[in-house]
């Protein structure tokens, strides 16, 4: 029936006939901002792909294109907050531990099919991180998932600076075994890992004019991230950036449930990696517990949550206690504050992009499907018809799909994940 | 075959013989007569997770390892500290302390091992890509009262020096720790705990590298210390005031400096007769260092008066005989240590080589060899804390000091008996009542 319904708006929209700069305006029964109380009936105002006004009641202007979503549910746009999405040609360099200074920007495919399926998902901005076997990996960004302007997608091409302590970096370094191999080098094992980064900051840290990415990181002016998953990893890269001087996001966090009072105590933010529950132990043997992400929050932590799904485990996590409201933040405010980009993202009000999952039901109900995803104030899913040419699927609006290529149309579902 | 519960630590001067029915009742009679009105004693089984912060412990027997065994001792214990310690009718136990009833049982000191690998992740403790990697420490990957250490503290084991291994002449820093649950600050004594070196047999280079044999492996240790000697001698010149530039902070070299002050021991990989000497030349006579010589197997105690001369302390094991070839006969490696006058003499596992809970049976195997039941108890528990520097700490029972204390059900020496209850910094850490038995 629902499908129905989005088939109607779509050719409501689809009948509205022009094109431009008019106002398009969302009427739905419920809309949770992120931002403050939710809003119940919802009316959002967009205008040049930007929310211009939202509220219960709202004035229409004049000549708007009204589609009423009935009673469907309005929450931002997602976004994870760490992937290595669209990464192409490998998202680690294989010669050095040490490589602050690259960016992963120069490896993403933005065609990817990676980026259609986190669209499908109702994810609409991603940070994409350089890969886990270097100690000091480089330049993370963050983006839009959706978009044919590059310009226009990347919201943040520096959104700080990953490092990575846990075993990952010495997963291909042996020690005498092979004489003549690159990978006679350091780090064999964590203690390796350690000293490196701790060699790395210091030599960055120690010149007071030093330049560089890390010594700017070091000195605040970019984000740090690090990937650490057992609790003995993530009390040593606190330790560090206490002898050092800096607050990490950590990233991963798998057993950080277990050092919780610590994170709150230091305000370091954890992005969580996605929870493994079908398996007796995490990445690197760590002991997973399906409520870490409400004992962090109860802690006073702020979390974020990453990797696919992010709907599903957002509900995975208000299971097992995180509070709902907690539950929608780790997915879409945290996560945009964390990458620096909550001016644009991560709430629905006035000013920020047009951004919407379009949902079926409550948020956090497991019968619940995205049924529609609106990126800067385009559908997306499903896409907006008045641009979409016979065979084309998945292009957005006007002045973008100009100079579109074709592509393969994106496998998709219109009622999302959860479709029976 | 000789019963080792004769002599020193005879467990017949106790009241209570092991399963007698009546003698049972009669000593819990006498217990519960000896209490002051208005406060039960708690039987022997009753869980002692129960107790508050401040508790006494009675026992048959109190082997404080600070003097003779009290025969019906007490151990008042409060915040987690040892408050007093001696004969029953000598100390008073305040109202406020819940009590223990162990007076079937032996109290000792937490166990010492002084070679240990099991502190943490195992995977991590051999970084060789470099012949000497001062850089490198173990603190970093400690696991708290991990898988390994739990069935140690079942067999009494309360604290462990967790080293690098033995795959370069210079491991990097170790740490002592206790093996109880606990957060890292909570468990850890101190940290760099000590440096290990090894000097022989596993760090032998064979990639084409200065130190494929002895000589060459001394040649980089000797650099390698000097480098450190000099940067510390930087340091403690510019402390003293005879410098006045501040030398430069060198994160590689920082942990020398308590080394070369002499505040912490170098844990020396050493055995046969050719390295030791080696040892003792370049390490204690040249460097001024704390030396523990760990292993000292084959024909090291060959060497005994030199050591004895240097006062150095000997962790053996974890290999404890030695065929002889002249006789054909086996020799204890402990024993002939002792036999030639080493005192401070202990033992180790190097466990995982030998599992973490039988170091006693390390000591066990070494009075069957000629060691003596009062040594191998302190060889299991002071000797390794003075030769740590932790004795200020741990390693006896006398007030002042960590309330680390083992109950068992007779001389742990003796393998048919067992640890019943073991208590860490005054908070179970293993109790039969309530974990079951577990090793």
């Amino acid at each position: 029936m629902y499908r129905f319904a989005i088939a109607l708006l779509v050719a409501f929209h689809f009948g509205c006939g022009s094109t431009g700069a008019e106002d398009l305006v969302l009427m739905a029964a419920k809309a949770y901002t992120a931002h403050g109380p939710a809003i119940e009936p919802a009316v959002i105002v967009i205008r040049d792909g930007k929310i211009a006004e939202l509220g219960a009641k709202i004035e229409l202007p004049a000549g708007a294109h009204v589609v009423d979503l009935g009673d469907a549910v309005l929450v931002p746009g997602f976004v994870n907050a760490y992937s290595q999405m669209g990464i192409s040609g490998g998202s680690s360099e294989l010669t050095r531990e040490l490589t602050p200074d690259f960016e992963v920007l120069a490896a993403i495919d933005w065609e990817s099919r990676a980026f259609r399926e986190a669209v499908d998902e109702g994810v609409t901005t991603v940070g994409i991180s350089p890969g886990t076997d270097n100690v000091v990996a480089g330049i993370a960004l963050a983006a839009k998932t959706h978009g044919k302007e590059l310009r226009r997608r990347v919201l943040r091409p520096n959104a700080g600076l990953v490092m990575t302590l846990a075993s990952d970096p010495r997963s291909r370094n042996r020690s005498r075994s092979r004489p003549d191999s690159i990978y006679v080098r350091q780090p064999t094992n964590r203690m390796g890992v350690v000293w490196m980064l701790r060699r790395a900051i210091q030599g960055a840290r120690r010149d007071e004019s030093a330049s560089g990415v890390l010594a700017e990181a070091l000195q605040g002016e970019r984000r740090i991230y690090c990937v650490s998953r057992t609790h003995f990893d993530i009390e040593t890269i606190a330790r560090v950036a206490e002898e050092f001087d800096f607050a990490p996001v950590i990233v991963g966090g798998e057993e950080s449930h277990r050092l919780a009072e610590l994170l709150a105590t230091r305000k370091l933010p954890v992005i969580l990696g996605p929870l493994r529950t079908s398996v007796a132990a995490g990445t690197e043997q760590t002991d997973p517990v399906w409520n870490r992400a409400g004992v962090l929050r109860q802690a006073g932590v702020q979390i974020a949550m990453s990797g696919p799904s992010l709907l599903e485990q957002a509900r995975f996590a208000v299971r097992f206690g995180l509070a709902a409201d907690d539950a929608l933040r780790a997915i879409t405010c945290v996560p945009a504050g964390i990458l620096g980009i909550d001016e644009r993202v991560g709430t629905l009000q006035a000013g920020r992009d047009a951004d919407v999952v379009v949902l079926d039901g409550d948020p956090f109900e497991f019968t619940t499907n995205v049924q529609a995803v609106i990126i800067g104030g385009a559908f997306v899913v499903p896409p907006d018809r008045r641009t979409r040419e016979p065979g084309e699927a998945n292009q957005t609006v006007g002045r973008h799909a100009a100079g579109s290529q074709s592509r393969p149309a994106p496998q998709r579902t219109q009622s999302g994940p959860n479709s029976p | 075959m000789i019963d080792i519960r004769r002599g020193w630590y005879d467990n017949s001067a106790l009241a209570w013989q092991p399963m007698s029915g009546v003698a049972l009742a009669v000593c819990l009679a006498v217990s519960l007569a000896g209490c002051p009105a208005g406060r039960a004693a708690e039987t022997a089984g009753e869980p002692a997770s129960r107790t508050g912060d401040r508790f006494a412990i009675q026992a048959g027997k109190v082997i404080t390892c600070a003097g003779e065994p009290i025969v019906n001792g007490v151990i008042l214990v409060a915040n987690g500290k040892i408050t007093a310690v001696g004969k029953a009718d000598e100390v008073d136990i305040p109202p406020d302390y819940r009590i223990l009833d162990h007076r079937d049982k032996f109290a000792m000191p937490g166990l010492i091992d002084a070679h240990s690998h099991v502190g943490g992740s195992i995977s991590d403790i051999n970084e060789m890509v470099y012949q000497t990697n001062p850089e490198l420490r173990v603190w970093d990957q400690i696991i708290p009262n991990n898988e390994r250490l739990k069935v140690a503290v079942a067999g009494g084991v309360t604290t462990v020096c967790y080293i690098p291994g033995s795959g370069t002449n210079m491991g990097g820093w170790g740490a002592l720790m206790k093996t109880g649950p606990g957060t890292l600050d909570e468990v850890l004594i101190r940290a760099p705990g000590v440096l290990k070196i090894a000097q022989s047999g596993n760090p032998e280079r064979r990639s084409g590298e200065v130190g494929s044999g002895r000589m060459g492996m001394n040649h980089v240790i000797r650099e390698q210390l000097r480098e450190g000697m000099l940067y510390t001698r930087e340091w403690d010149e510019f402390e003293a005031g005879r410098r006045d530039a501040k030398p430069r902070t060198n994160l590689r070299l920082e942990y020398f400096k308590p080394l070369f002050r002499r505040e912490i021991p170098v844990v020396v990989h050493t055995q046969a007769y050719q390295v030791i000497q080696s040892t003792l030349r370049i390490l204690h006579d040249e460097m001024n260092l704390r030396v523990v010589i760990d292993h000292g197997t084959f024909d090291s105690y060959k060497l005994s008066a030199e050591i004895i001369k240097r006062d150095i302390p000997v962790m053996a094991g974890p290999r404890g005989f030695r065929l002889e070839p002249e006789t054909g006969q086996v020799a204890g490696i402990v024993a002939e240590f002792y036999k030639r006058g080493v005192e401070k003499l202990g033992i180790n596992t190097d466990a995982p080589v030998i599992p973490q809970e039988e170091l006693f049976f390390q000591a066990t195997m070494a009075v069957r060899y000629g060691w003596t039941e009062e040594r191998a108890i302190r060889g299991l528990t002071i000797e390794p804390a003075k030769a740590l520097m932790i004795d200020q700490r741990v390693g006896s029972l006398e007030a002042g000091k960590d309330a680390d204390i083992v109950i068992t059900t007779g001389s742990i020496l003796d393998p048919r008996n067992y640890v019943a209850l073991v208590l860490i910094d005054g908070k179970v850490a293993y109790d039969t009542a309530v974990d079951r038995r577990r090793f």
